[in-house]
C-alpha cells in the first residue's frame, strides 16, 4: 500500500481533479445541454435548420483553409532562411517571430485596426506616395480578416517547420550533392520531404486554431465575416444557450475529428515548450 | 527519518559483502540467476562480463536501485535487502559520474555529509580531506561543467568516499575517458583503495582494467557467474571456454582424442600429437583446447606441418598467423628482439607447450 | 555537433530568400511596433503619421481609475493563476513523466486540450457552469477558469525539463543519503527550475492577456484589462488603447527577457551537462 502511494503517478491527481471539476464537467454539461432535455437533439435541429448556421460553418471553414495556405506560403521561406542563415541573423529573426507570438491577439488585432483604418497607416502611406487619391476601405473587410489572422497564426506555422528543418542532418544534403543532385533537386528530394512533418504539424495547428477564431474577425472583419465562434457568442447573448451549446458541440466535434485524423503530427511540446 | 543514523556503520575499514542466492527477473526474462558470492572485507572485486551479462544489475541491487526478485544481500552482518538506497551507506561512482550540475565541486562532495547532518565546519574539513586525496584542492569552487572528464571522475570518486562508506561501488567509472587518462586513474583508484582499506565492487567490461586492478574478478555471463578467481588464476586456469576466450587472447583449437589413460590424454591437432595430464576421455571424442599466443613457440623446419600465413610487427613482439596442417589457424606471439622474422610462406614446426594448454569438453575445463 | 548547414541555394537565391524572409518578419513585427508611435500622438484621434509627440494618452490612462482598476485586477488574477497552475502543473508533469498508468496518453491530451479547443467553447461551457453555481462575476471565478487554460503551458515546459533530466542524478542523491524529499528539493527541483520558470511565465502571460473567458464570466464591476480594451476598441479607436497596449507589451517583453536571461545564466553557471568530457 505504501509502495502504491509512492507511485509518482499520484502527483497528477490534484491537477486531474481540478480539471475534472472546472473544465471537463462544464464541457460535458454543455454537451448534454446540446442534446436537449429528452435526448431529442432539438437544439441541433434548431441550430442547423437555420441557413445562417450552415453558411457560417462554410465561411469559417473557407477562412481556415485560405489562412492555412497563406500562412504556409509565408512561413516556409522564413523558416528555411532562419535555418540556413548565420547564427546571429537567425536569432534576430527568431526573436521577431517570438515577440508577436507572446503579444496578445487582442493587441495585434488592434494594431491592424490602426494600420488598415480610413486614416490608418497604410492608407496614409498610399496617399502620400500618390498611389491612391481617396482612402481605400480595408478595415472591416474579409481582406482584413485574412491579414489579421495570418499575422496572428504565422508563428504557429514557422516554429514547427523550423524545428523540423533544424532536425535535418546536413550530411544528407552533402550526400545528395555528392551523388549529383543540384540545388533544386536537393531541395525537392531531400529538404522538402524531410520537413514535411513540420509542415503538416503547422498546417493542422493553424487550421484548427483558425476554426475557433473570434477576436480578430470580430474586430477587423466586416458584417458578413462571421465565424462560428462569433455565432456562438451571439446566441449566448440572445439567451439561446441550448442552441449555442449545439453549435459549440458541432465545432468541438469538427475540431476533434480534424485532430484525430491529423493530430498525430502535432507536437505541442515543440511549439509551446520553452522560450528558446 | 533522522538523517543522522545513516552513518552509524561508518568505519575506516571495509565491510564484507555477501550475495546469498540473489536473483533478478524482469517479467519472464531472468537478468541474474541465483547468485552466491562473498566479497571479503577490503577486497577489490571486479564484475567483468559483456553487456547483458547481469553485472550492472547485480551492482544496482547492491546499491538498492533494483530490488532482488529473490535472495538476500548482506553488508557486514546486516541484511540490507530491504534497506532503501539512501540508508545503505555504500559509496557509488556512477557511469558518467552523475555530478549535480547546479552545485560546485565542494557542494557536490559535501552533499552526503549535509544529508548526514554534519556541521558546516565538519563538512568543509572532510571535503578538504578528500579533495586532497584526489588531487583537486584548487577546484572546489568550480562547477562540474567547467572540469575535464578526468577531473569530473575524481570529483565523483571524492564524493563517493567522503562519508567513509565501508563499501565503494563503481559502475564502469573510466569508460568515458581516453586510454592514457584511464590507466592513470586506474593506478590512482588502486592507491585510494589501498590507503582506505575500503571494499570495492567494480563493474567493467574491460578485461585489462579488471586484470590490473582487482584482487579477484567475478566473470559473468548470461546472468550467471562463470568463474570467480584472482586475475592470474583466471588467466592461467580458466574454468570454461568462455572465460578462456573472454580474458586475454586465446587460440581455441579442436582436437581429437587419440588415446586416453589415467591422467594422460593423447590428442591430435593439426597433424601433431600432444600429451596432456588430464582425466580420461573416450577415444575418438572431440576436445577443445585453448592456448595463449605467447605460450606457443615454433621453429623453421622445411618438413614442418604448419605454414606462416602472415607476420605483423607489434613493437615488443611479432605476431604470427600460422596455418596448421589441418587448415586451422594459430596465433603466436614471439619476442621481436634480436630475432629475424620468419617470412610468410615458410614451413615451421609448432612446439606445443603441454603445461600451458587447457582442455575443455562441452565447455568445461578437464583439469 | 556533426550537423552541417542544410543550405543548398547559391548566393543570389539566398539573397532573394533573405529579402522574402525579411518582408515576412517585417509583416510580423511592424504592426506590433506601429502601436508605439501611435501611443505618443499629440492628436486627439488615431492618425498616422502622428502630428506631434505627446505623452497625453499615458497620462490619461494613469489618471483613469477604471483603467488602473482593470490593470490591478488582471495582475492580481494572473498572479493567482501563476501560483496555482505552476504548483498543479509541475506536480502533474512529474506524475505524467515519471508515472506509468492506464490512460496516460489520454490524460495528457485532455490536460493539453485547452491549447487547441476553441476559446469560445471553453468560455461558454464555464459560463453556463458558473451561472448555475452563481459564481459569475467573481475574480476568483476568472482565476479558476484561467488556471485551466494556463496549466498546459506549465505541464509542457516542466515535462520538457523532466525529459531532459538525467535520472542518475537522483540515484546518486539517494546513494549519498538523501531521502525522497531531500532528493527532490536539492537535486530535481533546482535542475528543472528553468522549465518551471518558463511555464510560470507563460501561465502569467496567458492569463494576463486572456479575453474570451473573461468576456463571458467577468461581472460589470470586475472588468479585466483585456476586456476593458476590447470594449473601448469596439466603441472608438481612442489612442489610450495604444498606450495601454504598449504598457502590456512592455510587461510581456520584460518578463520574457528576464526569464531568458535567467535561463541563460543558469545554463552558463552549470556549464555543460555532467559527464561531458571537454
Amino acid at each position: 500500500m505504501n509502495r502504491l502511494l509512492r507511485d509518482p503517478a499520484f502527483l497528477v491527481l490534484p491537477l486531474a481533479l481540478f480539471l475534472l471539476v472546472f473544465y471537463l464537467l462544464p464541457v460535458v454539461q454543455m454537451l448534454l445541454r446540446s442534446t436537449g432535455a429528452d435526448w431529442s437533439f432539438r437544439p441541433f435541429v434548431d441550430a442547423f435548420s437555420s441557413e445562417v448556421t450552415l453558411k457560417v460553418f462554410w465561411l469559417t471553414a473557407r477562412i481556415a483553409v485560405i489562412v492555412t495556405v497563406l500562412t504556409l506560403a509565408l512561413a516556409y521561406p522564413l523558416a528555411y532562411f532562419i535555418a540556413t542563415t548565420g547564427e546571429r541573423t537567425a536569432m534576430v529573426l527568431l526573436a521577431l517571430v517570438l515577440v508577436p507570438f507572446w503579444t496578445s491577439i487582442l493587441i495585434r488585432s488592434y494594431a491592424w485596426m490602426v494600420l488598415l483604418g480610413q486614416n490608418g497607416v497604410v492608407n496614409g502611406f498610399l496617399r502620400w506616395t500618390g498611389v491612391i487619391d481617396a482612402p481605400v476601405r480595408m478595415l472591416n473587410t474579409t481582406f482584413a480578416v485574412y491579414v489579421g489572422m495570418v499575422h496572428v497564426l504565422l508563428p504557429f506555422m514557422v516554429l514547427p517547420i523550423l524545428s523540423s528543418l533544424k532536425a535535418i542532418d546536413g550530411r544528407l544534403v552533402a550526400a545528395a550533392e555528392n551523388l549529383g543532385a543540384g540545388p533544386g533537386a536537393v531541395f525537392r528530394h531531400v529538404i522538402v520531404p524531410l520537413s514535411m512533418p513540420g509542415v503538416l504539424a503547422g498546417s493542422v495547428l493553424v487550421f484548427v486554431l483558425s476554426l475557433g477564431f473570434y477576436i480578430t474577425p470580430a474586430l477587423v472583419g466586416g458584417p458578413s465575416d462571421m465565424t462560428v465562434s462569433m455565432l456562438i457568442a451571439g446566441e449566448v447573448d440572445l439567451y439561446r444557450w441550448d442552441v449555442a451549446s449545439a453549435i459549440a458541440t458541432a465545432l468541438l466535434i469538427v475540431t476533434l475529428v480534424t485532430l484525430a485524423l491529423f493530430g498525430r503530427v502535432v507536437s505541442l511540446e515543440r511549439i509551446f515548450g520553452g522560450a528558446r | 527519518m533522522g538523517a543522522g543514523d545513516i552513518g552509524t556503520t561508518r568505519s575506516r575499514a571495509g565491510s564484507p559483502v555477501r550475495f546469498a542466492g540473489v536473483s533478478k527477473s524482469f517479467g519472464s526474462f531472468v537478468a541474474v540467476h541465483p547468485l552466491v558470492l562473498d566479497v571479503k572485507e577490503g577486497e577489490f572485486m571486479s564484475f567483468l562480463g559483456p553487456s547483458g551479462s547481469g553485472k550492472t544489475t547485480t551492482l544496482m541491487m547492491l546499491a538498492g536501485f533494483e530490488e532482488p526478485t529473490d535472495g538476500r544481500i548482506y553488508i557486514g552482518h546486516q541484511d540490507i535487502t530491504a534497506v532503501p538506497p539512501a540508508r545503505r551507506n555504500v559509496g557509488m561512482v556512477f557511469q558518467s559520474y552523475a555530478l549535480f550540475p547546479h552545485m560546485t565541486v565542494e557542494q557536490n562532495i559535501a552533499f552526503p555529509l549535509r544529508m548526514r547532518g554534519l556541521s558546516k565546519a565538519e563538512q568543509m574539513r572532510e571535503v578538504g580531506r578528500v579533495l586532497e586525496i584526489v588531487g583537486l584542492e584548487r577546484f572546489g569552487r568550480r562547477f562540474p561543467g567547467q572540469l575535464s572528464g578526468g577531473q569530473q571522475q575524481r570529483v565523483a570518486l571524492a564524493r563517493a568516499i567522503v562519508f567513509q562508506p565501508p563499501v565503494l561501488l563503481m559502475d564502469e567509472p573510466l569508460s568515458a575517458l581516453d586510454k592514457y587518462l584511464r590507466s592513470h586513474l586506474q593506478s590512482e583508484i588502486r592507491r585510494i583503495h589501498r590507503d582506505l582499506g575500503i571494499t570495492v565492487v567494480y563493474v567493467t567490461h574491460d578485461q585489462d582494467e579488471a586484470m590490473t586492478m582487482s584482487d579477484r574478478i567475478c566473470v559473468m555471463r548470461d546472468g550467471r557467474i562463470a568463474q570467480v578467481d584472482a586475475p592470474e588464476a583466471l588467466y592461467s586456469r580458466p574454468q570454461d571456454e568462455f572465460v578462456a576466450g573472454f580474458l586475454g587472447e586465446s587460440n581455441m583449437l579442436d582436437a581429437v582424442v587419440a588415446f586416453s589413460a589415467e591422467r594422460t590424454l593423447q590428442l591430435e591437432i593439426g597433424g601433431d600429437r600432444i600429451v596432456l595430464p588430464v582425466a580420461r576421455q573416450p577415444a575418438g571424442g572431440q576436445v577443445r583446447l585453448s592456448v595463449r599466443p605467447e605460450h606457443v613457440a615454433f621453429h623453421p623446419d622445411p618438413a614442418g606441418g604448419a605454414t606462416v600465413a602472415d607476420v605483423t610487427y607489434v613493437g615488443d613482439h611479432r605476431r604470427y598467423d600460422l596455418r596448421l596442417a589441418d587448415g586451422g589457424m594459430l596465433i603466436v606471439k614471439a619476442q621481436s628482439t634480436g630475432a629475424e622474422p620468419v617470412p610468410p610462406g615458410a614451413r615451421v614446426t609448432v612446439d606445443w607447450p603441454a603445461a600451458q594448454i587447457r582442455a575443455f569438453s562441452e565447455g568445461t575445463a578437464l583439469q | 555537433m556533426n550537423r552541417r548547414n542544410i543550405r543548398v541555394s547559391g548566393p543570389l537565391t539566398q539573397a532573394v530568400l533573405g529579402a522574402v524572409a525579411l518582408l515576412v518578419a517585417a509583416f510580423l513585427i511592424l504592426p506590433v511596433l506601429i502601436i508605439v508611435p501611435v501611443s505618443f500622438t499629440a492628436d486627439s484621434f488615431l492618425s498616422f503619421p502622428p502630428p506631434g509627440f505627446s505623452t497625453q494618452w499615458y497620462a490619461r490612462v494613469f489618471s483613469r481609475a477604471d483603467w488602473l482598476n482593470s490593470a490591478w485586477l488582471s495582475i492580481w488574477i494572473a498572479v493567482v493563476v501563476t501560483v496555482v497552475s505552476t504548483v498543479l502543473g509541475t506536480l502533474g508533469a512529474l506524475g505524467l513523466v515519471r508515472g506509468r498508468f492506464i490512460g496516460q496518453r489520454l490524460l495528457l491530451a485532455f490536460i493539453m486540450s485547452p491549447l487547441i479547443v476553441p476559446g469560445v467553447i471553453v468560455a461558454i461551457a464555464i459560463y453556463f457552469f458558473y451561472a448555475r453555481l452563481k459564481f459569475v462575476g467573481s475574480p476568483l471565478a476568472i482565476a479558476v477558469a484561467h488556471t485551466t487554460l494556463a496549466v498546459p503551458f506549465v505541464v509542457v515546459n516542466v515535462s520538457a525539463a523532466l525529459h531532459g533530466f538525467d535520472r542518475r542524478l537522483e540515484m546518486a542523491a539517494a546513494n549519498l543519503g538523501a531521502g525522497r524529499f531531500a532528493t527532490f528539493f536539492h537535486v530535481t527541483l533546482p535542475i528543472i527550475r528553468p522549465g518551471i520558470a518558463a511555464g510560470a511565465l507563460f501561465a502569467f502571460i496567458s492569463s494576463f492577456d486572456e479575453l474570451i473567458v473573461a468576456m463571458f464570466i467577468a461581472g460589470p464591476t470586475q472588468v479585466t484589462l483585456p476586456l476593458r480594451m476590447w470594449e473601448s476598441m469596439k466603441s472608438s479607436l481612442d489612442p489610450s488603447i495604444a498606450a495601454v497596449s504598449v504598457l502590456a507589451i512592455a510587461i510581456s517583453v520584460a518578463l520574457f527577457l528576464s526569464s531568458a536571461l535567467l535561463q541563460r545564466r543558469a545554463r552558463r553557471r552549470s556549464g555543460a551537462a555532467s559527464g561531458d568530457p571537454q
